[in-house]
């Protein structure tokens, strides 16, 4: 009878455990796509804010949000998110500029499935501009 | 019999553990993402303010075009020396930015808040 009971206890704690370990694995498993997410938007973030602080005449020659407003080729604009946004390692899909004088696409890519787009406001050669980069799956 | 109580109760306890561990974990992911969304909102805040700031203009309806550019469909209100632009409805819960900008005809204070909700 004894051995009945706690082989019954036995069973139910296995129960419990087993159900246990299939809620935590499927939980990680979401958390786990959550979280590289939640890195590559904190990545995204973070890049993004340092293209803008570069100024013209130091490193690749940005000029976003350039109080001295040089003029700077577009060209070198391009390669130099280019560069800060290698294709395949990074996300970013597009880079378009709404200036004041005209639309500019930096970085045209290709569409993804989920995108998500941020935007900043910069100084391209000296006019203000709402900077929308496009991040995509 | 009391034996196999005894597992039970135990076994049913380290589960009350392990769970109330796993619930104390999550909500540390989803506020992290949060942090990173309240960044990026202050980042663009800060725009907001710079932009002032290079153009040598504290000038509120720049500062209300900047906002309704950076932060389509969201509510909050922009400010310049205690005047004030509403922008849409407010909300619960909200983020700011203020600056205090010196020039030859003396000093103003910038404030952009965005409401979150």
């Amino acid at each position: 009878m004894q051995s009945l009971d706690f082989s019954i206890a036995f069973l139910l704690m296995l129960v419990m455990v087993v159900l246990f370990a299939a809620h935590t694995f499927t939980g990680l498993k979401k958390s786990e796509r959550e979280l590289s997410g939640f890195q590559q938007k904190r990545l995204s973030v973070m890049l993004l804010d340092g293209l803008l602080k570069r100024k013209a005449g130091s490193g690749m020659g940005l000029a976003l949000f350039d109080s001295k407003k040089r003029h700077v080729q577009e060209n070198r604009l391009t390669a130099s998110i280019e560069n800060s946004f290698p294709e395949g390692e990074f996300k970013l899909s597009g880079l378009k500029a709404e200036c004041d004088n005209g639309q500019f696409e930096y970085v045209p890519r290709k569409e993804g499935k989920e995108c998500e787009v941020l935007s900043r406001l910069a100084y391209v050669n000296g006019k203000k501009c709402l900077l929308k980069a496009r991040f995509c799956d | 019999m009391q034996n196999g109580i005894y597992y039970l109760t135990e076994a049913s306890l380290s589960l009350l553990l392990m769970s109330s561990f796993l619930i104390m974990v999550q909500p540390q992911q989803e506020n992290q993402a949060e942090k990173i969304s309240d960044l990026y909102i202050t980042q663009c805040l800060h725009d907001v303010l710079k932009a002032r700031f290079i153009e040598r203009n504290p000038s509120i309806t720049e500062m209300e075009t900047d906002f309704r550019r950076l932060f389509p469909g969201k509510s909050g209100f922009v400010e310049v020396n205690n005047a004030r632009v509403f922008i849409g409805k407010p909300g619960k819960q909200a983020i700011s930015a203020s600056a205090v900008y010196y020039s030859l005809y003396g000093k103003s204070t910038l404030k952009v808040l965005v409401y979150k909700e």
